[in-house]
């Protein structure tokens, strides 16, 4: 019986055999083969994300966003009344588009999210709670109170991103406000050509006050 | 060593397989490509006239525009820049149909899809009865710079609009008329309406 000690006998005769330029060449692809599922050796970018600053347009892919204010109310009066689910959290943004053609409302629904705050509804339909990451605002044309549709080009339109978040989560002073991008691409489902590939963009931490106080 | 000579059938056979190849190149040489054959099957019209599209007839008859529009029915919208406002008739034919898918295409060649539901963009037309003529609208925001020269397209089908023919409607919108359209406010809009009754 020759066991592990002769095997490990028989590898270190057999490398033993080789010589160094084999040796050399089959280090190299072992790193080149390990290294290159995880992206190649070339210094991976950190993670860093653009800043997001009340006042100052940014784009994020197809949108571009310009936050003003964000707000909590309980009652939002003529606009969609008081939260039947807890509160609302609101950003006020300037939002228009980058592209020729015009660019659809699920789009703009999910251009911007709150981060790390939980206890929000899942849609205006859904009532689950959920994860802040996870909640899909209403978005209202403040001029009008009308829910904003398509994002035609050359319009800028100031909306409010509108969420409800139960109140048994403790009320923000502040809130961490998260953009998303999107890549434009044929469906794997179908022919259609949207704006699919939601991704993280820029971050920035913002106020919250109470709406309509000075 | 000799080949051996091919029979009259398999040269007969391999004559046909050479044909059938080249058949098959002439053809996908001469039959248009997946995205051509796919096309919208656009069609003109002007104010005024009936264009025969395949499960109606369309006459567009009007267009206004203002900042602000209040509708007969659903949400008055207060637009950022001009609401453009397309009047048309329509009349099932065979079958009831409608039109529900809209694109307005302007001067510069930029483009916005609307169609059937939403608050603000909105192609309204209840034409459900065969032969009876329903006046529809198509509503759509644009920009004032681009306005003048603009067109609309309008189809049955706003999930594939290529179900039926695209009428391209030529607004004959004007600078003038845009400029007079920027200082216009609460422009009323009847929604849809069936001719006829009251």
């Amino acid at each position: 019986m020759t066991g592990e000690p002769g095997r490990l006998r028989r590898t270190i005769g057999w490398l033993a055999a080789r010589s160094l330029r084999q040796l050399l060449l089959a280090v190299g692809a072992v790193v080149l083969l390990a290294s290159g599922a995880f992206g190649g050796l070339r210094q991976a970018e950190p993670d860093a994300r653009d800043a997001l600053v009340a006042g100052e347009p940014h784009l994020s892919e197809p949108i571009n966003l310009t936050i003003k204010r964000v707000a909590w109310s309980d009652d939002l009066g003529e606009v969609i009344g008081p939260s039947e689910f807890g509160r609302y959290l609101l950003v006020v943004a300037d939002v228009s588009s980058n592209q020729d053609r015009s660019v659809d409302a699920f789009v703009v629904k999910e251009a911007l999210r709150f981060a790390g705050l939980e206890g929000f509804a899942t849609s205006q339909l859904t009532r689950e709670p959920v994860r802040s990451e996870d909640a899909e605002p209403q978005v209202i044309v403040t001029d009008d109170r009308t829910r904003l549709g398509e994002l035609g080009p050359g319009l800028t339109y100031e909306v409010a991103f509108i969420w409800e978040q139960r109140t048994t989560e403790p009320l923000p002073t502040t809130a961490e406000l998260l953009t998303r991008v999107h890549g434009f691409r044929q469906s794997s489902l179908d022919d259609q050509e949207n704006w699919f590939d939601v991704a993280d963009d820029a971050t920035g931490r913002f106020p919250v006050t109470e709406f309509g106080a000075a | 060593m000799r080949m051996p000579r091919p029979s009259r059938s398999q040269l007969g056979t391999g004559a046909l397989v050479v044909a059938a190849l080249a058949v098959g190149q002439t053809l996908n040489e001469r039959l248009p490509d997946g995205s051509d054959a796919t096309r919208l099957f656009e069609r003109h019209v002007r104010m005024g006239q009936t264009l025969e599209m395949r499960t109606g007839d369309f006459t567009p008859r009007s267009v206004e525009g203002a900042t602000t529009i209040l509708r007969s029915i659903g949400s008055s919208i207060r637009s950022p820049g001009v609401v453009v406002v397309l009047s048309f008739d329509f009349v099932s034919r065979g079958e009831p149909s409608s039109i529900r898918y809209g694109e307005l295409r302007d001067a510069d060649g930029r483009v916005t899809v609307f169609g059937p539901t939403g608050d603000r963009n909105l192609v309204t037309c209840g034409a459900r009865t065969v032969g009876i003529v329903v006046h529809c609208t198509a509503v759509v925001e644009a920009d004032p710079d681009t306005l003048a020269g603009s067109t609309i397209a309008l189809s049955g089908d706003e999930l594939d609009p290529r179900f039926d023919d695209m009428a391209v409607v030529d607004l004959q919108i004007s600078d003038a008329d845009v400029r007079a359209w920027t200082a216009t406010e609460d422009l009323e809009v009847d929604v849809y309406e069936v001719a006829g009754l009251p």
